[in-house]
């Protein structure tokens, strides 16, 4: 009694390894089974091109099946490997936006203190040339001539 | 009037690219969200170029007249360029240090050309600041602007001479598969595109306003 459930948990196991290291592709359909098969067979420098041929949905089938296949102790080493994933696609993503908000700010600054100093000097050459508000100015008028009170000729001088 | 007009319309393309550039179009599926700065990058290039081309227009042509209202513009141009050229040499490492994981790379043609570039600019406006006598200051700096757009030009030709990893090719090209495809894409670059030229005029006009008023000082000095 004791060999056969040995063996019985003995064929459990080698089933189930068995199962794991087949992967049928067949079960994704035709045209996605071909292009899983190629991806599968192909080259490194193929395979790694083609990652970006699957659309999202066929990489969740692909995945589905995949995961499918294999033991649940297995499928929990893909949890652990797709967390990796996430986490570096998140860090890698809030870095990009970080330089990207760096690079914009850098810009903003630049050509904002740029523009603000042609600004500055353009203003201070026009205020300098045309005064905001006009000064009133008296003009130079000459003095009333006044009425002759002594009609002598001055000394040393001659009509002519 | 004209250049209140010239403001509003940078000031609406300006706002409209932005929202087209950050907001609407797609992230880019190899680089992420930091493609974005590319759509500045690239224009501020253009219109780098464009200052330097004329810095040295306006330069030849005050070799040939010695009117300093030439060279007023040849400084307008220049000097704003400078600002734009710095903008790039900022801008461009921070892209590239999510993408190429380093701010800068030595052995890049066009980045040591470019940089070289501004160094020469860098050169012309401390040579236009320290000479006192503004009628050489002109003569040399009109000089150092001509040998500068020679080195510019390298810059264009540095990724057919070299072919450099960084920058593998333009990027607006015909063949399949290499530039930017994505029609929304296209329109965040030109929207920037047209903006950042508005800008740079807008600029331009108000530094010609103020180098042609230090001109006449010097002109009623002498």
């Amino acid at each position: 009694m004791q060999i056969r459930k040995i063996l019985l948990a003995v064929f459990v196991i080698c089933s189930a390894a068995l199962s794991a290291a087949d992967f049928e592709t067949a079960t994704l359909g035709n045209e996605l089974a071909a292009r899983t098969e190629k991806f599968l067979s192909g080259s490194t420098a193929e395979a790694r091109s083609g990652i970006a041929g699957f659309s999202d949905a066929e990489l969740q089938k692909v995945t589905n099946e995949f995961k499918k296949s294999h033991t649940t102790a297995e499928q929990r080493i893909f949890w652990l490997s797709e967390e990796l994933y996430r986490r570096n696609a998140e860090r890698a993503a809030a870095e990009r936006i970080r330089y990207l908000y760096y690079a914009v700010l850098a810009a903003l600054l630049i050509l904002a203190g740029f523009s603000f100093m042609t600004w500055r000097q353009a203003g201070r050459i026009s205020r300098a040339a045309a005064p905001v508000t006009p000064i009133a100015k008296i003009p130079d008028v000459p003095p009333p001539a006044l009425g002759r009170k002594n009609s002598k000729p001055q000394k040393g001088r001659s009509r002519k | 009037m004209m250049y209140y007009l010239l403001l509003l319309a940078t000031l609406a393309v300006g706002a409209w690219s932005a929202h087209v550039a950050l907001l609407q179009a797609p992230a880019d599926a190899m680089q992420g969200n930091v493609q974005r700065v590319f759509y500045f990058h690239v224009p501020l290039v253009w219109v780098s170029f464009i200052a330097f081309i004329g810095g040295a227009i306006m330069s030849v042509r005050y070799l040939m007249s010695r009117r300093l209202g030439h060279d007023a513009w040849a400084r307008a141009f220049i000097k704003t360029g400078w600002a734009f050229t710095t903008t790039v040499l900022v801008t461009g490492p921070l892209w590239a240090k999510p993408v190429w994981g380093v701010f800068w790379n030595w052995g890049d043609e066009r980045l040591v050309s470019f940089f070289v570039m501004w160094m020469m600019y860098n050169a012309y406006l401390l040579l236009r600041a320290t000479i006192t006598d503004f009628e050489k200051a002109a003569r040399i700096g009109a000089i150092l602007a001509l040998l500068a757009l020679l080195n510019a030009a390298l810059v264009v030709a540095a990724i057919y001479i070299w072919k450099t990893a960084s920058h593998p090719g333009p990027v607006f090209v015909k063949k399949a598969g290499s530039g930017i495809m994505d029609p929304v894409m296209r329109q965040a670059f030109w929207s920037s595109f047209s903006a950042f030229t508005l800008l740079f005029l807008s600029l331009l006009v108000a530094r010609f306003k103020y180098e042609k008023a230090v001109s006449g000082a010097m002109e009623n000095a002498n």
